[in-house]
């Protein structure tokens, strides 16, 4: 045992020696005790249990947890019920026919309720729900996960944040650890008394690489373990939280990470990552290892804001600071998640004077470009008294728009800008009556090229979309005379718009954001 | 006291500046006390480069400019990361189209003692075009590539003569093994399959399987022979002759193990045979075509660091390529390059760019066993 080790197990002990003295719970865990109702008993079995046990550190982390449990959810409901019913159906599709799971499971839905309406889905407090046995059962095994010699140098916050949460998303919690354990005792023979994590994680994913497959997958709200395993196919983000679960029970520090919208391309991206010597060290689980997968390929792709799952509320999270109760996005809407931004890219604080007729608004948004809408990235608060909003920790050499969310619209507060790769801000203050000339090539740089005979439509950014010119090309490009100079464009046609991407002009040539 | 201290003072200083008057790579050579460079060359250990750019960390868009007086010969050392994509294979599947390999061999056989691989890539001049045919080796070959189920037709003919055999006789054995490559990015070969063997026919010094040459209407294989049954006439290019063949499947994955997928890569083959040599219907189902053009040999992606040299006018004139470059220790993506350009006077760029991941101190895998990352150029001996 390290001299580090001894010395903090000393003062949990000494801790929990005065703790059992005075009796009382922390305050943290009052409040989620408060919250228990019916099941309160269940609760106070697990802190009754650890503090019969004596052990000072198993006792503080049943306290983190239970003390965390006070806004974890898990859907319930008929809906949840019915989807059961449906799922035990769909997990016996024959291998050949998995790749038309959604086919199968829109037909199982319409075969079997009205207007295929499976029924309503509740979000329950897990703290109402959850038995001391499982509690227990899975702190007992994660002490068992930190025990392993790639595991036992995380420090005590470290453990509680990468290997003991009971869930890593909104699932229905469920046995997990302990099983993994056992399926998956093999890891310890395996490493050779190895204490490199990165080595058993690359061992772990070899098994996954095997057994997990991404694909589509119906699932209607977060899957837990059992329903994962049951299938063992699913899509990306689903991919990375089977990869948790596996990698956390045997030990690996594992996390779950994610771009909503690219920076400059469409879509966005999850991925696990191996925090490795504090660093993260990013992979797909089941389909790529830490240190042989790039993020954003060689340059193709950027990365606005990246977001990694936490179990922990957190206290900057747009939840938590939104005091005034304004309406926020959806995607941005949970406090389970912490901006790791600066873990991955080089990153800039955004500075935005605020507009004066704009006085009602606390919360502010940066939106990237992402199929074809404005999509809010991230956050920043305008104290009461202050001119200006600051967003923090922003990719760099991206466009955005500064702006203020209202029912589902953005509403511009400025033009758009692009932080450069050295976090200079550069507003495009378009010059309306300007002989720029501009040549067009194609509709996006990963995309179609322009073909003869197509209609195109050019649309000029100015506070929103207005089309400029409907026209049909006579050849493999479109040329235009005299366009705005320092505008954001967009060359919209039918064929293939998914792929479409806006752009400024350089030199006459399109510059792609 | 005063001047003591001013002289004590002087004398600092004078060593500071004679210490740090070496910096960079040269630096890093005269601190390399456990000789740890086993790139550089002795005789350029204690040369001024010409240039450098070395141990940049992630995100980094370095340039510097050298000017050559007159025309000059270089020595070039670059350290950088190759595409992750490319390092999760062997070197020897770089650069190698979607193709059909068949190999023989003879161990009693004094004109083919040795194993005889027939290597058949898809070449086509442009990826739109489904046919391809070419004879090579004295054999004959031609595929076309049905886009609706995305499947490779390949007729093989070997005449006897391309084996060195004047004919075989009915009931004897060669060893033998046919195995497909698959080719996915246009760079490499990523999946391969194998009819008998657990491991790359083409790369192994003996074949375990084997095809006898029969005329009964038999079609029961053993475990360790396919059958080649005999026919009267050619069997070429014309599927309905076909059809009465036993067909076999191509199923030992020998390449892309852990990600081997199924239904981007399947195959199976009829065989037939007659005293003019041995027919061969490889039929290939393959998500995608995969061939590689000299546009992707030297496309700058092949390494996820960029190293490059360009003149005044923007035109490069050299760049890192995983056609060239050597494995360094370490994760199999540590690549160098070493090697010499000549470049007439002028000025010149030398750029590097690095990445998210794996750079100097920041590795994501093991670090390579150089003493720098990066680029440095001399003046060659």
């Amino acid at each position: 045992m390290s001299p580090k080790r001894s010395i903090y197990l000393f003062f949990m002990t000494v801790t929990f020696c005065l703790q059992l003295s005075c009796n009382y719970e922390p305050i943290e865990v009052t409040t989620t005790l408060s919250l228990s109702g019916d099941n309160r008993s269940e609760i106070e079995k697990v802190i009754k249990y650890f503090k019969g046990e004596g052990n000072a550190t198993k006792l503080k982390a049943a306290y983190y947890l239970i003390a965390k449990m006070k806004d974890q959810y898990h859907p319930s409901g008929t809906g949840v019920k019915n989807y059961d019913a449906l799922f035990r159906k769909l997990v016996h599709t024959k291998e050949e026919d998995k790749k038309n799971y959604v086919k199968i499971w829109d037909s199982l839905k319409t075969n079997n309720f009205p207007r295929g309406n499976i029924g309503r889905i509740e979000y329950s407090l897990d703290v109402k729900t959850t038995k001391a046995r499982f509690l227990i059962n899975h702190i007992n095994a994660a002490f068992i996960a930190w025990q392993q010699p790639w595991t036992k140098d995380l420090t005590f916050d470290e453990f509680c944040e990468w290997i003991l949460p009971y869930k890593l998303a909104d699932e229905r919690p469920n046995d997990w650890m302990d099983q993994i354990q056992h399926s998956h005792h093999w890891l310890i023979d395996s490493m050779k008394g190895n204490s490199d994590a990165y080595k058993a994680c690359l061992l772990l994913n070899e098994e996954l690489k095997q057994n997990f497959k991404i694909r589509s997958f119906p699932f209607p709200f977060d899957p837990n373990f059992a329903e994962l395993d049951s299938v063992r196919s699913a899509k990306c983000v689903h991919a990375t939280q089977y990869t948790a679960y596996l990698m956390r029970a045997m030990g690996v520090p594992i996390v779950m990470d994610f771009t909503q919208y690219w920076g400059n391309l469409n879509g966005g991206h999850q991925w696990n990552a191996l925090i490795y010597h504090h660093k993260p060290i990013p992979f797909v689980g089941s389909e790529s290892d830490p240190g042989k997968t790039k993020i954003e390929l060689a340059f193709q792709r950027r990365r606005a804001k990246v977001f990694r799952r936490t179990f922990t509320a957190q206290s900057s999270s747009l939840p938590v600071i939104n005091y005034g109760d304004e309406d926020v996005p959806v995607n941005l809407n949970s406090s389970h998640i912490a901006d790791v931004t600066d873990d991955y890219v080089p990153v800039s604080d955004v500075t935005i004077r605020k507009s004066k007729q704009l006085k009602d608004a606390n919360i502010y948004y940066l939106f990237v470009f992402n199929k074809h809408v404005w999509r809010p990235i991230f956050w920043g608060v305008a104290p009461t008294n202050s001119n200006s909003i600051v967003f923090r920790k922003m990719g760099r050499n991206i466009l955005y728009l500064p702006g203020r969310f209202n029912k589902g619209k953005t509403i511009p507060i400025s033009a758009p800008f692009i932080l450069d790769t050295d976090g200079k801000i550069c507003f495009l203050n378009t010059t309306p009556k300007s002989n720029t000339k501009l040549q067009i090539d194609k509709k996006s740089p990963l995309g179609p090229s322009i073909t003869k005979g197509k209609s195109y439509e050019l649309f000029l950014w100015n506070n929103k979309w207005t089309s400029l010119a409907k026209v049909t090309a006579t050849g493999n490009h479109l040329n235009f005379d005299a366009v705005a100079k320092n505008g954001l464009y967009w060359i919209h046609s039918s064929d293939k718009a998914t792929n479409e991407r806006i752009f400024t002009i350089k030199n006459g040539k399109q510059v792609w954001w | 006291m005063v001047v003591k201290t001013k002289i004590l003072l002087c004398g600092i200083i004078f060593l500071h500046v004679s210490c740090s008057s070496r910096q960079g790579i040269r630096r890093l050579l005269e601190d390399d006390r456990n000789g740890n460079n086993h790139l550089i060359k002795k005789q350029y250990v204690n040369d001024e480069p010409v240039a450098e750019i070395i141990n940049l960390p992630a995100y980094t868009d370095k340039d510097t400019t050298f000017r050559l007086i007159k025309p000059t010969k270089l020595q070039l050392y670059a350290v950088s990361e190759l595409n992750p994509d490319l390092a999760t294979v062997p070197r020897r599947y770089f650069f190698k189209n979607d193709d059909v390999e068949i190999n023989f061999g003879c161990n009693s056989c004094n004109k083919m003692s040795v194993k005889r691989s027939f290597v058949y890539p898809w070449i086509d001049s442009t990826t739109s075009k489904d046919t391809s045919q070419y004879k090579k080796e004295g054999t004959n070959y031609f595929c076309f590539y049905n886009k609706s189920n995305h499947c490779y037709y390949a007729f093989i003919t070997i005449p006897w003569k391309a084996l060195n055999f004047q004919k075989v006789q009915q009931g004897s054995t060669l060893n033998f093994d046919i195995a497909v490559g698959d080719n996915d990015d246009n760079m490499k070969q990523k999946a391969k399959i194998a009819w008998y063997s657990n491991e790359d026919p083409l790369y192994s010094p003996k074949l375990k399987g084997g095809i006898s040459f029969d005329n009964t209407k038999s079609t029961q294989n053993n475990s360790s022979a396919i059958r080649s049954m005999y026919s009267n006439r050619p069997l070429l290019t014309d599927t309905a002759q076909w059809k009465k063949r036993k067909s076999t499947g191509i199923n030992h994955v020998v390449l892309g193990g852990t990600n081997f997928d199924r239904a981007d890569l399947s195959a199976s083959f009829q065989t037939a045979w007659n005293d003019e040599g041995i027919y061969f219907l490889v039929k290939v189902a393959d998500s995608k075509k995969g061939q590689v053009f000299s546009r992707n040999l030297l496309r700058s992606s092949t390494f996820a660091d960029q190293c490059q040299i360009v003149n005044t006018k923007g035109d490069m004139l050299w760049e890192i390529n995983a056609f060239y470059s050597h494995y360094v220790g370490g994760a199999l993506k540590n690549q160098a390059v070493d090697t010499t350009l000549l470049l007439p006077a002028g000025t010149y760029h030398l750029k590097y760019k690095t990445d998210e991941s794996h750079n100097w101190a920041n590795w994501d895998d093991r670090p390579p066993n150089t003493i720098f990352y990066g680029v440095v150029l001399y003046k060659a001996k």
